[in-house]
C-alpha cells in the first residue's frame, strides 16, 4: 500500500486531519489482519485503536518514504500476539476451575469449519499466528518474519509445528466420528 | 486446498472480515489526543544535533554540583548561636571562654580570674 509522504509529514506535525486520513487508509488493513484472530467486532476494535494508538505515539521514528503500511501491520500482529497470550494465559487459569463435560447420550455433531477453528484456536500464540497468516492472509515466510520480527528459520519451524499439533488435533476430533459412521454403516 | 488447511474453512475465514465503521478514524485520533506528549518541554526545544552535548554538560553539572552538596566541608560561620555571640560581646577576657565552649582554665587562675572580674564589675 503506498501512502502519499506528505501525508505522513502532516501526521507527524499533529495535523488532525491528516492523522484521520492516515487511518481511514489504514484501518482496512488492520481489521482484517485482527479478523483473522478473534471474532468479535469489540475485540477486532479494540486491537485496532490499540495498534494506532501504539504507531502514533511512536511516529516521530517514521520518516516519510518508510513502508508505513508495513510498519502498521507488525505493531498490529504484535498486538494481536500480545493479547492472544494474554487470553491463553487466563483461559489456562480458568480450565482449572471448569467442571467436566456431562455426556448428554445425543450423538456429537462434526462441523468441518467450527472444528478446524476450535483447533486452530487451541494452538499456542505463537503458532497460530504465523500459521493463519500463511494459510489466510497467504504471506510468504519472508514477509512473516519480516512481521513477527523472528527469522524466516524460525517462521518454518513453527509452520511445521503447527501442522502436526493441528493435524494431531483434527484427528483426535474426526476419529469418533469415523468410528460411528462405520458402526453404522455394518448395522445397515 | 490452499495449502494445509481445509479450503471450506480458508474460504470461510476469508470472508470473515470487519470493517472499519465511518466515526473509527475521528475516535482514533480522539482517544489519542490525551495520551500524545505535552508540547513546550524545554528539551523540545533543543536542536537534536546539540542533545548529546547538552545531556552531558547537564549530567557534569549534576555531579559536580552533588559533590560540593555531599562532601564534608569546613564552615565559613562560627560555631557560636545568636544568643551567644550577643551576650558575648559585653563577656570581658576572664569570661570568654565561657562564649567559646572552650576547655575552662585550669588550677587556681580560674578563681582569681572570675573574682577579679566581679570586683570590677
Amino acid at each position: 500500500m503506498e501512502l502519499d509522504s506528505e501525508l505522513i509529514v502532516r501526521a507527524k506535525r499533529g495535523e488532525t486531519e491528516a492523522q484521520e486520513e492516515l487511518v481511514s487508509k489504514l484501518a482496512p488493513m488492520v481489521f482484517r489482519l485482527g479478523s483473522r484472530f478473534f471474532r468479535s467486532r469489540e475485540d477486532v476494535e479494540d486491537l485496532a485503536q490499540e495498534a494506532f494508538s501504539r504507531f502514533f505515539l511512536k511516529i516521530d521514528q517514521v520518516r516519510p518514504n518508510d513502508n508505513v503500511a508495513g510498519w502498521v501491520s507488525r505493531l498490529t500482529v504484535n498486538v494481536c500476539y500480545d493479547r492472544l497470550r494474554k487470553l491463553q494465559r487466563e483461559r489456562l487459569g480458568m480450565d482449572r476451575y471448569r467442571a467436566e463435560p456431562v455426556f448428554s447420550g445425543g450423538r456429537p455433531h462434526f462441523d468441518a469449519y467450527e472444528d478446524v477453528r476450535a483447533a486452530v484456536d487451541s494452538l499456542d500464540a505463537k503458532l497460530r499466528v504465523p500459521l493463519l497468516l500463511k494459510e489466510v492472509e497467504e504471506l510468504s515466510v519472508k514477509e512473516i518474519s519480516t512481521i513477527m520480527g523472528i527469522s524466516q528459520s524460525n517462521v518454518k519451524i513453527r509452520l511445521f509445528r503447527a501442522r502436526k499439533k493441528l493435524a494431531v488435533v483434527l484427528e483426535g476430533r474426526r476419529q469418533p466420528e469415523v468410528q460411528r459412521d462405520a458402526g453404522e454403516g455394518s448395522r445397515s | 486446498m490452499n495449502g494445509f488447511l481445509p479450503e471450506e474453512f480458508v474460504k470461510k475465514e476469508r470472508g470473515r472480515v470487519f470493517e472499519p465503521d465511518a466515526t473509527f478514524a475521528r475516535r482514533v485520533v480522539a482517544r489519542m489526543r490525551p495520551v500524545s506528549r505535552p508540547a513546550g518541554l524545554l528539551w523540545d526545544y533543543v536542536p537534536s544535533f546539540a542533545r548529546p552535548m547538552v545531556a552531558a554538560s547537564t549530567i557534569m553539572f549534576l555531579v559536580l554540583l552533588s559533590y560540593r552538596v555531599l562532601s564534608p566541608m569546613p564552615s565559613p560561620y562560627s560555631d557560636v548561636g545568636i544568643v551567644d555571640a550577643y551576650l558575648g560581646i559585653d563577656a570581658v577576657s576572664a569570661e570568654e571562654w565561657m562564649y567559646r565552649y572552650a576547655e575552662p582554665p585550669e588550677g587556681e587562675d580560674l578563681l582569681i580570674e572570675i573574682s577579679m572580674a566581679e570586683v570590677l564589675q
